[in-house]
C-alpha cells in the first residue's frame, strides 16, 4: 500500500471505523514509514486543533433583533383586513366619521341643486297645458274637464265683464292663468286690484286675448301676433313707452287700481304679458322672467330687447341691479305642502291670504284634488302667511330658512291637497 | 448526556407545538436556546463575525415563518441547523460572486486571488505570546476552514466543532453516513495540509 493511500484511511483509521483486516495492514505500514507517522500526528492535531476551536459568543442583542424582525413580520402578516380596521378602537370611529361626513355633504350638495332641479320641471308642466290643439280648439263643455269645477268658477268670475275667459280651454289657467291666478277668487277687494294690476289690459282689450293664446301655444306664432308685434317695433325702433312706466308701477302697491287706465292705453304693457305668458311657460324659472314680473311690467319688453342683445339699455332701468340680486335669489322657492278639507274653499283663502299681505300669485295650476300656486311674497311677510295657512288646514314644509334679505321678494308654491 | 438531550427536544417540542398556535414568546425561547450553536454554524460557514450575525438572524426568521410546517419528522434542532448551513451555503455563493466581480478589498482578507489563506506578516513572531499564538492559529484554523468547499466545511463543522453524531449529520444534510464519513476525513486532511503549508510544523 502506498503512502498516499495509507494517509488518506489515516482519518478513518484514527475513528477507529476501519474494518480490522485494514486497520492491520495501516499499523502495518507506519511502523516502518516515518512519513506516514508524522500525517498521522498531524491529522491528530489538526483535528484536536479544529475541534478546540473554541465557541464564539453572538452579540447579546442578537435575540431581541430576532424577535423585533419576527414581530413585525407576524403583526401585518396576520390579514390585509386586519391592517384596514386594525386597531379598531380608532379606526372604526374614523371611518364612520368619514361615512357621516361625505354623507352630509352629500345631503347638502342635494339640497343646494334640488329647488333649481324642482323648478326646471315646472315649466314642463306648464307646457303640457296650452298644446296647440286645445287651445285653438273650439270650448269644451267645462263639465267634462276634470278640473270642472274650477272651471265652472272661473268662468262665472270672468264672465262679468270679459268674453273671451270663459270660452279658454281649462289648461289655460294653469299657462296664462298663473299671473291671473287671483281671477277665480272671489276675494274681495285686495285681490281683484291685484289682478287688475297685472292683467288689466287683456281684460280691456277682448280682442287681444284670442292672439295672445296663439302666442302662448305657438312660439313661432308669437312673432307674427298682432299684440306682440306691436310693441316689439316700438321697442326697437328706440322709442321707449315703458320707461316712463317702471317707476309708475313699481311705486304703485297692489291694489292701486290707477293704473289701470294707463295700462289700456299703453301697447308695451300687453306686449309684455305676452312676453310673461311666453317665458311663463317655459321661464318662470328663468332669470329673466321673475324679476319682470317682479318689479314692473316693461320690464318684460326689456327682456325681449336682451334678447335683441341691447344689453346696455338694462342698466337704464333703476329696478335693473334689483332685478339681478332676485335672480339670484331664483333659488329661493319655498315649498309648502296644506291638507284642507275643502279645496274650493281653501284657495281662496290661500289667495285672499296671500294678497293681504301684499303678495302675488304668480301661477295656478289645477289638477285633481289638487291646486298649485306658486306666488311671490315679501319676504318679512312669509311666516304671518305661514301663520295664516296653518289655520286653513295641515301645513307641511316651509319653515322660514330663507336666507333673503329684509325685504326682498320670496317665490313660494303652495300645493293645497284634499285632506285625507 | 443522552438524557439531557432527551429532555431539551422534548422542551423544544413543546415549544414548537406553542409556536404553531401563534405564541410568538415560545418562538422567543426557542430562539434564546439555539442562537450560540446557530451564531457557531453560521460564523464558522462563514467566517466573519457580522455576516454570521446576520445570518443568524436570517435563519430564525426563515425558522418563524417555516415552523407551521415542522411535522417534528427530525429534531427541531436538527431542521434549525439545517436553515442556517443551507442558508450559510447560498451566502457563501453570494459571497463569492461578489469577490469574482470585486477588486481587491482591504476589508477582506480571508481569501487570495487564487483562494487560497493570506499570511499575515506579523503571524511569523516567533516572540509572541502564547495566548496570541494559541489566537493565531485557531484564526489560521478557521482560515483553513475558509479554503474548504461548502460540502467539506459543512460537514466539519458540524461534526469535529458542533459535535454533531453521524447520524444527525447525515439527517441534517439528507446525504448518506458514509458520505459524511468520506467528506470529513477529505476536510481534515486538507485543514491539515493547509495548515502545514502556512504554519509548518504543527
Amino acid at each position: 500500500m502506498e503512502c498516499q493511500q495509507i494517509q488518506e484511511r489515516l482519518s478513518a483509521y484514527l475513528e477507529g471505523s476501519l474494518p480490522p483486516a485494514e486497520k492491520a495492514l495501516i499499523e502495518q505500514h507506519l511502523k516502518p514509514c516515518q512519513r506516514c507517522q508524522e500525517a498521522l500526528a498531524d491529522l491528530r492535531k489538526t483535528i484536536e486543533v479544529v475541534q478546540g476551536l473554541p465557541e464564539v459568543e453572538p452579540p447579546a442583542w442578537l435575540t431581541q433583533r430576532v424577535m423585533a424582525r419576527v414581530r413585525s413580520e407576524a403583526a401585518p402578516r396576520k390579514t390585509i383586513w386586519e391592517k384596514l380596521f386594525y386597531p379598531i378602537p380608532v379606526k372604526l370611529p374614523l371611518e364612520a366619521a368619514g361615512v357621516i361626513a361625505i354623507a352630509v355633504v352629500t345631503i347638502y350638495v342635494f339640497k343646494g341643486i334640488q329647488p333649481e332641479m324642482h323648478l326646471g320641471k315646472a315649466p314642463l308642466e306648464g307646457m303640457r297645458g296650452p298644446t296647440i290643439s286645445e287651445v285653438k280648439r273650439p270650448a269644451v263643455p267645462p263639465s267634462s274637464m276634470p278640473e270642472g269645477k274650477t272651471q265652472e268658477k272661473e268662468k262665472a268670475i270672468w264672465g262679468k265683464g270679459i268674453e273671451p275667459k270663459p270660452t279658454q280651454p281649462p289648461e289655460q289657467p294653469m299657462s296664462q292663468g298663473r299671473k291671473e291666478a287671483p281671477a277665480p277668487s272671489p276675494a274681495p277687494s285686495p285681490a281683484p286690484a291685484l289682478r287688475f294690476d297685472r292683467t288689466a289690459p287683456s281684460v280691456g282689450k277682448g280682442e287681444r286675448a284670442e292672439p295672445r293664446r296663439e302666442v302662448l301655444s305657438d312660439k313661432e306664432e308669437a312673432g307674427s301676433g298682432f299684440d306682440l308685434a306691436k310693441p316689439r317695433d316700438e321697442l326697437k325702433s328706440g322709442a321707449r313707452p315703458a320707461a316712463p312706466q317702471p317707476e309708475a308701477l313699481a311705486k304703485k302697491p297692489a291694489g292701486q287700481p290707477a293704473t289701470q287706465g294707463q295700462q289700456g292705453a299703453q301697447a308695451p304693457v300687453p306686449a309684455e304679458r305676452e312676453n310673461r305668458a311666453m317665458s311663463s311657460v317655459g321661464a318662470i324659472v328663468k332669470d329673466e322672467s321673475r324679476p319682470e314680473s317682479l318689479s314692473a311690467a316693461p320690464r318684460g319688453g326689456e327682456a325681449h330687447e336682451e334678447r335683441a342683445k341691447e344689453k346696455s339699455d338694462r342698466q337704464a332701468l333703476s329696478a335693473a341691479p334689483a332685478a339681478k340680486a332676485l335672480a339670484e335669489k331664483k333659488q329661493a322657492v319655498i315649498h309648502l305642502t296644506l291638507a284642507v278639507r275643502d279645496l274650493d274653499a281653501a284657495v281662496p283663502a290661500i289667495e285672499k291670504a296671500l294678497s293681504q299681505l301684499g303678495g302675488r300669485i304668480i301661477k295656478m295650476e289645477t289638477t285633481e284634488g289638487k291646486i298649485v300656486l306658486s306666488a311671490e311674497l315679501s319676504s318679512n311677510q312669509v311666516r304671518r302667511l305661514l301663520d295664516r295657512l296653518r289655520d286653513l288646514g295641515e301645513l307641511k314644509g316651509g319653515t322660514a330658512d330663507s336666507a333673503a334679505e329684509e325685504g326682498a321678494t320670496e317665490t313660494i308654491r303652495i300645493e293645497a291637497l284634499r285632506a285625507q | 448526556m443522552k438524557k439531557e438531550k432527551q429532555i431539551a427536544k422534548d422542551e423544544d417540542e413543546e415549544l414548537v407545538s406553542l409556536c404553531q398556535k401563534g405564541e410568538v414568546d415560545a418562538f422567543e425561547a426557542l430562539v434564546r436556546r439555539h442562537q450560540k450553536r446557530m451564531f457557531n454554524i453560521a460564523f464558522r460557514m462563514l467566517g466573519d463575525y457580522d455576516e454570521a450575525t446576520s445570518l443568524v438572524q436570517d435563519a430564525f426568521l426563515s425558522a418563524y415563518r417555516g415552523i407551521k410546517g415542522f411535522r417534528g419528522e427530525s429534531a427541531f434542532s436538527t431542521w434549525l441547523c439545517r436553515i442556517a448551513i443551507n442558508l450559510s451555503k447560498n451566502r457563501l455563493q453570494q459571497l463569492k460572486a461578489q469577490l469574482r466581480h470585486e477588486a481587491f478589498s482591504l476589508d477582506d482578507p480571508l481569501l487570495s486571488d487564487n483562494g487560497q489563506i493570506k499570511i499575515d506578516p506579523a503571524s511569523g513572531d516567533p516572540s509572541a505570546l502564547e495566548v496570541l499564538e494559541k489566537k493565531n492559529i485557531q484564526q489560521k484554523v478557521q482560515g483553513c476552514i475558509n479554503t474548504l468547499d461548502p460540502e467539506f466545511k459543512e460537514v466539519l463543522i458540524l461534526r469535529d466543532i458542533q459535535g454533531f453524531p453521524y447520524e444527525e449529520i447525515s439527517e441534517m444534510l439528507r446525504i448518506p453516513e458514509g458520505t459524511v464519513k468520506s467528506r470529513l476525513f477529505r476536510a481534515r486532511a486538507s485543514v491539515k495540509d493547509c495548515l502545514k503549508k502556512f504554519i509548518g510544523d504543527l
